[in-house]
């Protein structure tokens, strides 16, 4: 019977824990399971730890151990999977909303403030949604991570209230706007595309 | 080589609670790992559960109170075995047969000339 080594072990875990979010109990066994697939393949002979490694992640989390969390959580608690759906419809209604706003102002039709305004405002419930639903489990994540949540959902926030009162022809609009874009600008966007190369890369 | 199609796995999330109880109290106790080999080849490899799917079923059977943990140190490695609790074993064959009376129905629907099938 083929077994893994402490070191062996420890490297796994890392591997495994470099993408827990919540923390929530479950990473023990999903450790030992992949520690028993790798055991499994490495016994036969067939393959070697590090391609027994990749496959087994591959297998069992491919998107990272935090998806098996977050599985876990919404099965325990409803409340949080209703609050997922609520904050996805939200997210769509807004960019339809603000879409259609911009198409209709750039042809010069009617009614485009109108979708515009909508579409603001429901971001701002989406902003204020999304940054409630992201603090489960906030203490636990990286810095990176709590950073994008912040400035993601204050760039909306900040934005979506700089764009209304512009609408809406009131004062410290070009302010608000200004800086809700540079946070988008300066923190989020680099932040959010530098974690999905990373994710993308982990995941391969 | 099998595949899980999107319709085998929407098929089994509401079956999977049910798998995991009859497996329990087939076996006195029974870790993750062993619940997905028993059931591969019990099923001769048509139905694989995945991972994501099954430990927070698991968790679920845990936190309703009819399956119960304990955890063994394997080295560095800790293993959780699950084995049914008395009200688990009550809910597991009420479970069951709830399950086969709705295969049942289902067989009697897409099957209407079926003999074994006695109108309601």
């Amino acid at each position: 019977m083929y077994r893994l080594s402490n070191n062996e072990i420890n490297l796994i875990h890392d591997k495994l824990m470099s993408s827990s979010i919540l923390n929530n109990g479950i990473e023990p066994e999903i450790l030992d399971h992949v520690c028993c697939l790798i055991e499994e393949k490495c016994k036969i002979g067939e393959t070697s730890f590090e391609q027994a490694l990749a496959e087994a992640i591959i297998l069992v989390c491919p998107n990272g151990i935090s998806e098996i969390e977050v599985e876990k959580s919404l099965l325990l608690n409803y409340k949080l999977s209703t609050m997922k759906k609520v904050v996805f419809f939200c997210g769509y209604i807004t960019a339809t909303c603000i879409s259609l706003g911009f198409m209709l102002k750039a042809l010069h039709w009617e009614g485009g403030w109108i979708f515009m305004l909508a579409g603001f405002g429901i971001l701002l419930l989406y902003s204020l949604l999304w940054f409630s639903y992201s603090l489960a489990g906030f203490p636990q994540k990286p810095v990176n991570e709590k950073v994008q949540i912040v400035s993601g959902a204050g760039a909306g926030a900040i934005i979506a209230i700089g764009v209304t009162f512009k609408l809406l022809h009131y004062p410290y609009a070009d302010i608000l706007t200004l800086i809700g874009v540079v946070l988008l600008v300066a923190l989020f966007f680099p932040i959010f595309f530098y974690r999905s190369y990373e994710k993308s890369v982990a995941s391969k | 080589m099998q595949h899980e199609t999107m319709n085998q796995r929407e098929l089994l999330k509401g079956t999977l609670g049910t798998i995991i109880l009859q497996l329990l109290s087939d076996n006195k106790r029974l870790y993750g790992y062993e619940i997905t080999q028993l059931v591969k080849v019990k099923s001769n490899s048509v139905v694989l559960i995945k991972e994501g799917s099954l430990y927070p079923a698991l968790h679920k059977l845990e936190a309703d109170g009819f399956i119960k943990s304990e955890e063994v140190y394997i080295g560095k490695r800790v293993r959780k075995y699950y084995s049914l609790t008395p009200p688990g074993k009550k809910y597991t064959k009420a479970a069951i047969l709830e399950l086969q009376n709705f295969i049942e129905t289902i067989q009697s629907l897409l099957i209407p000339n079926l003999p074994n099938n006695v109108p309601a």
